[in-house]
């Protein structure tokens, strides 16, 4: 279980609370949507449950331990611009050897992406196909939830589906849970077993 | 006011040494604006959406080259009218809000964008303006940054909208904004429509887009494949007459989430037939070998060989 608990934080000790004890949880296997206005947090949420930020106060639990301090983290982050989450002078295989140590082309298949894609740049891909490549690569095998931050903001109404049929196959076939974040309600009511407004958890 | 007919923008490149290379990135693409209509341009990106709106304000790179027609108001738009017009009767809402001058005020910036159009300096009302798309006075005086990113999209609106133009052409006017901003911002674009003026909304937000909108063209891989009333994008999608559009409707997560495989293809390897039958279920042989041409429809027109 990824677990959150009494989480409070602010940019800087003179601003505001963006956070103010918020408690959340998220089970393997399990989507939980997490929706709200922009600037009420959402992010910043994301951003402390990968451990990217750390809070004023309270603490983050995966599965009754905390966030390693390095090496590979069970939880891992998706954002909404993939062309920004790569090296743009890396091949694909490149990038995907930084979370995938097994078999690319199997990973490629199951994504629905061509093997030959492995060997081009990022910005050879389309949008939706880089963002696929970014999912895929942090699926490793110690990922067991994923925080997904308006993931298909971006993209047209078939690739958004596309990629949300992806990860819901993927994450089942590897008991995986996931944040997902997005102001489209419709979406989430699609995607989620579970959906929290951000206003509600503040406190 | 505008019509569109058989427009194809071509880019020049060099490949290694002098070796030139010419792409074409958009193909014989239909379109009609009326005075009075909000018309919607949906498609995924890279389906060419904005370069229609940059070539008909001739605003594309010095590399790219234009063919087809395009009329407004009745007559054709050559270079030189673009120049004269652009500004004045068509005005542009940019897609970013990297497009406001970060060193000028607002108020400043809306003067500005009145007198290009034609109007006297002290005859720009930047209050009034400012009111009615719901911004407090004192936005005159601030600077780009100190602005949300609905503020700004606003403001982008109030450049546009300060003229008499009698065009707009909105590029993804409400991209990353939430429900009330994006709302506030389409309802204002109908209200211009009804005052009679001509709007052109490109998006790839259909579901928002049908909000205002009176027709929707869709465009895939750099061609316009349907023309349709935004009344058949309902139900089930049966009134649509392409297999894209259908797709593209029923993909949405309130209609089944129905994904179709395959990605839109890169604009140098475009299929030599229809440019969805790779992806499409109803691919026959002529659909691989021939392009369809454009056949009317009772809310406007398709290019396919099964509608």
């Amino acid at each position: 279980m990824l677990e959150g608990r009494n989480l409070s934080f602010r940019y800087h000790p003179k601003k505001d609370w963006i956070l103010k004890n918020i408690s959340l949880t998220v089970s393997p296997g399990q989507v939980i949507g997490l929706k709200g206005m922009s600037g009420e947090g959402k992010t910043t949420l994301g951003k402390i449950m990968a451990g990217y930020l750390r809070p004023d106060s309270g603490f983050i639990q995966v599965d009754k331990y905390p966030l390693p301090k390095k090496g590979v983290s069970p939880v891992q982050m998706i954002f909404q611009h993939p062309e920004l989450s790569v090296n743009p002078k890396w091949r694909i295989h490149k990038i995907l050897s930084e979370g995938i140590a097994g078999n690319q082309t199997l990973l490629m298949d199951e994504f629905g992406l061509s093997p030959s894609f492995l060997n081009r740049y990022p910005h050879e891909l389309s949008g939706g196909e880089l963002q696929r490549i970014v999912i895929g690569r942090s699926l490793g095998k110690d990922t067991r939830y994923l925080i997904a931050d308006e993931i298909t903001a971006m993209l047209d109404a078939i690739t958004q589906a596309q990629i949300w049929h992806t990860i819901m196959t993927s994450i089942k076939k590897r008991n995986i849970g996931v944040l997902a974040i997005s102001h489209d309600e419709n979406l989430l009511n699609r995607i989620c077993d579970d959906c929290l407004h951000i206003r509600d958890l503040n406190n | 006011m505008l019509s569109v007919h058989q427009l194809s923008v071509r880019f020049t490149s060099y490949e290694t040494g002098l070796k030139k290379k010419e792409t074409l990135v958009t193909s014989d693409l239909e379109l009609a604006v009326e005075k009075g209509q909000v018309v919607a341009v949906a498609g995924s990106s890279g389906s060419g959406k904005s370069l229609l709106a940059h070539a008909i304000l001739g605003i594309l790179p010095g590399n790219a080259r234009v063919s087809g027609e395009i009329m407004f108001k009745g007559t054709p738009v050559t270079p030189k009218r673009q120049i004269k017009i652009r500004g004045k009767e068509m005005a542009l809402i940019p897609q970013s809000i990297g497009c406001l001058d970060p060193l000028m005020r607002i108020g400043k910036q809306i003067t500005r964008a009145g007198i290009l159009s034609g109007i006297e300096k002290n005859k720009v009302r930047v209050t009034n303006i400012l009111r009615r798309y719901g911004l407090p006075d004192h936005t005159a005086n601030m600077f780009p940054f100190q602005l949300s990113g609905g503020m700004a999209r606003r403001v982008l609106l109030a450049t546009a909208t300060v003229g008499k133009a009698d065009l707009i052409i909105a590029d993804e006017p409400i991209h990353g904004l939430h429900e009330e901003v994006a709302s506030d911002i389409l309802s204002h674009l109908r209200e211009l429509a009804d005052q009679g003026k001509a709007i052109l909304l490109i998006t790839h937000d259909l579901s928002r887009s049908l909000l205002i909108a009176d027709k929707v063209v869709v465009f895939y891989a750099g061609t316009t494949v349907e023309e349709a009333s935004a009344t058949a994008f309902s139900g089930e999608g049966k009134n649509l007459h392409h297999p894209y559009s259908r797709a593209l409707w029923q993909a949405l997560p309130q209609n089944g989430f129905f994904p179709v495989s395959g990605t839109q293809p890169v604009l140098d390897h475009l299929p030599e037939g229809c440019v969805f039958a790779p992806r499409c279920d109803k691919t026959k042989f002529i659909c691989k070998i021939k392009r369809p041409p454009v056949m009317p429809t009772d809310g406007g027109f398709v290019r396919c060989f099964h509608a």
